[in-house]
C-alpha cells in the first residue's frame, strides 16, 4: 500500500509514538523509521509487542529504543523523555497515540472507569506534549500528532471514549493555539474503523462479520482498513510538506463521517 | 502544484482559459525538468471545453486517475453592486467546473478501480467572508466534495477537499500586495493575519505537499475529508 519512497522525509529527526507496542502506534513508529527518523517505542503492558516492533525495525536498518511508560502518569512521561534525551537527543516529533478503547455501559458506568479513560487517553496528550515542547521551542520546530477518533461522533458504550477522543479534538485546536508562534504544529487525526489485531483476539469470528459489513456499509471506500492505511497521514503531518498546517484535524476513515 | 505532480512523475495538463503564457511557461519549465505536460485551453464553466480537454489528454496520454479541481475567479466588487451576471458567472466557474470536470473523468477512474479527486475550497467556507458569491461557491464545494465521495466511494475514487488559507500570488510577496487580487484592504489582510497562528505569510509552496498527499497511495483511505493548509487561521 505504501510505496517505499527513495527520499526519507523524516531523517534526523526524533519521535516519541506513545502506545506503539501495537495497532495503530506499531505501524506508525515502524513507518516512521522506515523514513529515518529515530523512534521511541512506548508501551504500559505490551512489551513483547513492543520488542518484536523494535526488532522489525532493526531489521530494516532503523533505530529505535523501547520506553515502559503508563502516559497518564508525570513521573513516567519524564522518564521517558529523560531516555529519549539520553539515546537521541531532543524531541522533535510527538505522536500522542497511547489510548484505551473499553466499551461500558452508560447506566453502570462507574467513576473509576471514566477517571481511568480520561486520564489516559487525553491527560496522557497533556503530560506528553508539556514534557516535549521545550525540545521544540528551543528547535523552532516541532511536530504534535494527537490520535482522536471518529467516535467522538458518539458511540455505543463510548460515553468516556468518545468524551476523551473529542476532547483531544480541543485540546489540539487550544495546543495549536498555545504553541504556533514557536513554529510548533499540531495536529489530529481521526482514525475510522481500523481493524486492528486486538480486535481479532478479543471478539469472535461473527462479531468480527458483523464489524466488517457495519464498517463497509458506513464507508464511502468498501474495503476494511488496518493500521498500515492510517500511515499516509501520519508521516505527512511529521513531514515538512505540512510545515504550513496546524491545528487541523483529518478524519481518516474512508469517509465514513465525511468530516 | 502542476511542477509539483510533474516532478513526482506524473504527465500532467496544465490548463488555462486565458492565460497562455503562463500555462507555456509552467510547461515548459516541467518539460526542462524532465517532466511530460500538454497544455489546453479550456473553460471550465463549459461543457464543450471541459470534454475537448478530456479527448486531447487522452490523446497525449491515456485515461486519467486523478483531477485537481482548482480553476477559479477571485472575489470583485462588493456585495451591493453584485449584477446577476456576475453571480451566475461565479457559480459557473467555481462550482458547474467541478460539476463538469469531475463528470467527464470519472468514467475513466471508474474503469481504472481508483482516482483521485481534489476539490480546491476556500477557509472562506469557515470565516463567512464578505464576498457572497464566491464564499457561496467554496461552501458548496465542500458540499459537492462530500456527496461525490459517497458516490464515487464504490468505485474506490477518493474525492477530498483542500482549504487553503491565505496564500500571496508569488513566492515574494508581502501581506499587502494580497489586497490586488482578494479584493481586501491591507487592514483587512492583517485581521487575517493576527489570527494565523503559524506566524509566516502563506506562500503556493506551502499547500503543494497537500496536493501530493491527497494524490498520493498514502491517502488511500482518506475520502470525504477537508483539510485545512491555513496556518492555523482556521483549525478546522
Amino acid at each position: 500500500m505504501i510505496m517505499q519512497s527513495t527520499i526519507k522525509r523524516l531523517e534526523g529527526r526524533v519521535a516519541i509514538i506513545t502506545g506503539s507496542s501495537s495497532g495503530i502506534g506499531a505501524a506508525v513508529a515502524e513507518a516512521y523509521a522506515g523514513e529515518g527518523a529515530k523512534v521511541v517505542i512506548n508501551y504500559s503492558q505490551n512489551r513483547s509487542g513492543a520488542e518484536e516492533i523494535a526488532a522489525c525495525i532493526a531489521a530494516a536498518g532503523g533505530q529505535s529504543i523501547i520506553v515502559e511508560a503508563d502516559v497518564s502518569k508525570a513521573d513516567d512521561v519524564r522518564r521517558m523523555v529523560e531516555k529519549t534525551h539520553e539515546a537521541f537527543g531532543p524531541v522533535d516529533t510527538l505522536v500522542n497515540n497511547a489510548g484505551i478503547y473499553p466499551r461500558d455501559a452508560w447506566d453502570t458506568l462507574t467513576e473509576q472507569q471514566w477517571d481511568r479513560v480520561l486520564d489516559v487517553n487525553l491527560k496522557g496528550c497533556f503530560l506528553c506534549a508539556y514534557a516535549v515542547y521545550e525540545d521544540m521551542k528551543a528547535a523552532g520546530y516541532g511536530k504534535i500528532i494527537n490520535v482522536s477518533s471518529i467516535a467522538f461522533v458518539g458511540g455505543i458504550g463510548l460515553v468516556h471514549y468518545g468524551s476523551s477522543k473529542a476532547g483531544i479534538v480541543g485540546f489540539t485546536r487550544g495546543l495549536a493555539v498555545a504553541l504556533g508562534s514557536y513554529n510548533i504544529c499540531v495536529n489530529a487525526v481521526l482514525p475510522g474503523a481500523i481493524k486492528v489485531d486486538r480486535e481479532m483476539e478479543l471478539d469472535s469470528a461473527e462479531t468480527r462479520a458483523a464489524s466488517d459489513r457495519g464498517a463497509i456499509a458506513a464507508q464511502c471506500i468498501k474495503r476494511r482498513a488496518t493500521p498500515i492505511d492510517t500511515v499516509g497521514a501520519f508521516i505527512f503531518f511529521a513531514s515538512h510538506e505540512s510545515d504550513w498546517i496546524t491545528g487541523h484535524c483529518l478524519a481518516v476513515d474512508g469517509g465514513l463521517t465525511k468530516y | 502544484m502542476a511542477e509539483a505532480y510533474a516532478n513526482e512523475g506524473a504527465k500532467v495538463v496544465v490548463n488555462y482559459s486565458r492565460n497562455r503564457p503562463g500555462a507555456e511557461a509552467t510547461a515548459a519549465r516541467i518539460v526542462a525538468a524532465g517532466g511530460q505536460a500538454i497544455v489546453v485551453k479550456a473553460d471550465v464553466s463549459k461543457s464543450e471545453d471541459v470534454q475537448r480537454m478530456i479527448k486531447q489528454t487522452h490523446e497525449a496520454f491515456g485515461p486519467i486517475d486523478t483531477l485537481v479541481n482548482n480553476a477559479a475567479l477571485l472575489p470583485a466588487g462588493s456585495w451591493d453592486s453584485h449584477t446577476e451576471e456576475q453571480w451566475d458567472r461565479m457559480m459557473g466557474v467555481n462550482l458547474k467546473g467541478h460539476f463538469l470536470c469531475t463528470r467527464a473523468v470519472s468514467e475513466d477512474m471508474k474503469a481504472g478501480g481508483y482516482g483521485k479527486i481534489i476539490n480546491v475550497s476556500s477557509v472562506v467556507f469557515v470565516d463567512g467572508y464578505k464576498a457572497v458569491d464566491y464564499t457561496s461557491t467554496k461552501a458548496a464545494i465542500v458540499g459537492f466534495s462530500r456527496s461525490m465521495s459517497g458516490i464515487l466511494g464504490p468505485y474506490n475514487i477518493c474525492v477530498n477537499c483542500i482549504l487553503p488559507g491565505l496564500i500571496c500570488r508569488g513566492e515574494d510577496a508581502v501581506l499587502d500586495d494580497f489586497s490586488e487580487y482578494y479584493n481586501r484592504s491591507a487592514d483587512e489582510h492583517k485581521k487575517v493575519f493576527d489570527q494565523q497562528l503559524l506566524k509566516r505569510v502563506g506562500r503556493p509552496r506551502f499547500v503543494v505537499g497537500a496536493f501530493i498527499f491527497l494524490a498520493s497511495h498514502e491517502s488511500d483511505f482518506i475520502t470525504g475529508s477537508c483539510l485545512a493548509v491555513d496556518g492555523g487561521y482556521t483549525r478546522y
